[in-house]
């Protein structure tokens, strides 16, 4: 479909009011494999704040105390680069999986999919059937009516709010958040997040689903950037299939002059954007293969092969050779290891401390009455390990250089001190005015824990 | 709904968040958002209040650009 026909259906499906759509559900191995997507990023994303790794929660990110806690790790605001790279390598990962198998992403791990999912089970469960849930739109309000619509919204109310509660607890820990919640304690701050984020999947998973990947995902309008011929594309084969119509099992296909497809419109009804896969590839389609599923129930059924609609490609379809290792596949995946592996060693060997100087700006130097020359500064010094150091600084680069600071600094784990600094020099020490040293911070527990800064020491012109 | 307040709460809103989403992860990178809060009077406001209000305040000022984007282009095309 060209950029401006796109474009053009967008627009004058915007100007509809929305149909909504009763996605039939649908059994085999895609959706198999959906739901153990759908399972496992989930089990995820609820259980990861319950688990603790040595006294803290294994993901926490404390904004407060502006410090991310991931596994072993503590990201400061300084390693925001990290998660500049981390990015860089979701997108590449991205760009890699959209042209070796489509929208592997939007199938089977979106967040809009994966809760869309739920909402739709939980949606059968309470209204039954694609068919009874028609039927039951289609009637006019009544006490039954209600009794199940207000089911089915309570259950999805009670699971976007324990969702918004997780949400909330990957910022906050989560087991002092659950009582607070449960006894009305909860920071005015914090019950914001929870409910926006409660109403958020309520709204998105609840009542735009489809609408989202269709008009809000800017994902669906670049991907066409991201495929080549050798892609995997979902398809139906129109050579196989066409001309379709009715027919009974034992029908002679050739007498009767049909292809394969026996236009039941189960791939329609099962497709949770409601297109037809059959009117060819659509930006709207999100490769979840609930179509796939369902027409090979269908091939089953009718005894005809399996595969009218399947994963295949451009190539393919138009009798060539299929080519997975292709040049932009291996400079993805040169690219997606370089860069993780490039933060992996950087995260493994950054410092586990930093010491910052800060020299006092309101006083260059000051002359004490002995004769010695002194300048003061701030020091602010970051333990990023696990656990509290002692450490002593050193200062080096004049002759005679004195520190106001003598005994060992302790600094709590994952701490950053704050403390002033006077720093004291013989006037005939000095070469210049403005003199280089370097101050060095070596924790007494450990050899290797150890950072060095450099700073200016300022005397007279002429000293 | 029309067609036009639609794309433009979307076309507005909708980008606008992400934007806000990356603007608040490099902003408050560098910069603790407690201190501008404290500076401007809130002093009584958490670390969590001023990280919401400075997302929002991202978010707001994205969507009136986006809002204003969208209203001078369509200006312009009609033309």
């Amino acid at each position: 479909m060209s950029n401006n026909q796109s474009d053009c259906s967008v627009e004058s499906s915007l100007f509809e009011k929305r149909k909504k759509l009763y996605p039939r559900e649908v059994h085999g191995l895609f959706a198999n494999l959906r739901i153990l997507g759908v399972s496992t990023l989930l089990g995820i994303y609820y259980l990861l704040p319950w688990i603790n790794l040595n006294g803290r929660q294994i993901i926490l990110f404390d904004l407060p105390e502006r410090k991310f806690y991931i596994l072993n790790w503590i990201f400061w605001p300084q390693d925001f680069i990290y998660l500049a790279l981390l990015l860089i390598c979701a997108a590449f990962a991205l760009f890699l999986f959209t042209a070796l198998a489509g929208r592997l992403w939007c199938g089977y791990a979106c967040p809009q999919t994966v809760w869309t999912e739920v909402f739709l089970w939980i949606e059968r469960k309470v209204e039954g059937s694609r068919s009874q849930q028609m039927k039951l739109d289609k009637q006019e309000n009544n006490p039954v009516k209600f009794r199940i619509k207000a089911k089915k919204h309570a259950i999805w109310a009670v699971f976007s709010l324990f969702t918004g509660f997780t949400f909330v607890g990957f910022f906050t820990p989560i087991r002092d958040l659950a009582p607070s919640i449960l006894f009305f304690e909860l920071g005015p701050w914090e019950t914001f997040w929870f409910l926006f984020y409660s109403l958020a999947t309520y709204g998105n998973a609840g009542w735009l689903r489809e609408q989202v990947c269709m008009y809000m995902c800017p994902y669906a309008r670049f991907q066409s950037a991201m495929l080549d011929k050798d892609s995997l594309v979902i398809s139906y084969d129109a050579l196989r299939g066409d001309p379709r119509g009715s027919r009974k099992k034992s029908d002679d296909l050739q007498a009767k002059k049909l292809g394969s497809c026996v236009d039941c419109t189960l791939c329609v009804q099962v497709c949770p954007t409601g297109i037809d896969i059959r009117d060819g590839l659509q930006y709207q389609c999100i490769g979840c293969a609930a179509c796939i599923d369902v027409c090979n129930d269908v091939m089953d059924k009718m005894n005809y092969p399996r595969n009218l609609i399947k994963y295949t490609t451009e190539n393919s379809m138009d009798g060539k050779e299929t080519t997975f290792l292709r040049p932009r596949i291996l400079i993805y995946i040169a690219l997606l290891i370089s860069i993780l592996s490039g933060v992996v060693y950087s995260v493994e060997t950054r410092d586990s401390v930093t010491l910052n100087i800060l020299k006092d700006r309101n006083s260059l130097y000051r002359e004490s009455y002995d004769g010695t020359i002194n300048n003061s500064y701030t020091i602010k010094i970051l333990n990023m390990d696990l656990v509290d150091h002692s450490y002593t600084l050193s200062v080096s680069g004049i002759e005679g250089i004195s520190s106001s600071i003598k005994s060992p600094i302790h600094v709590k784990a994952g701490s950053i001190i704050e403390m002033p600094l006077l720093l004291s020099v013989q006037p005939e020490s000095l070469q210049s005015a403005s003199n280089s040293i370097t101050m060095n911070l070596q924790a007494l527990d450990d050899a290797d824990t150890t950072t060095e800064s450099e700073g200016r020491f300022i005397g007279p012109l002429n000293p | 709904m029309n067609l036009d307040r639609k794309l433009l709460i979307i076309g507005s809103l909708w980008p606008s968040f992400w934007m806000a989403c990356g603007l608040s992860g490099i902003v408050f990178s560098a910069i603790d958002p407690s201190l501008i809060t404290s500076q401007i009077g809130l002093t009584e406001l958490s670390h969590l209040g001023a990280y919401t209000i400075g997302f929002f305040f991202f978010w707001a000022v994205c969507a009136w650009s986006g809002f204003f984007s969208i209203i001078f282009s369509r200006k312009a095309i009609n033309k």
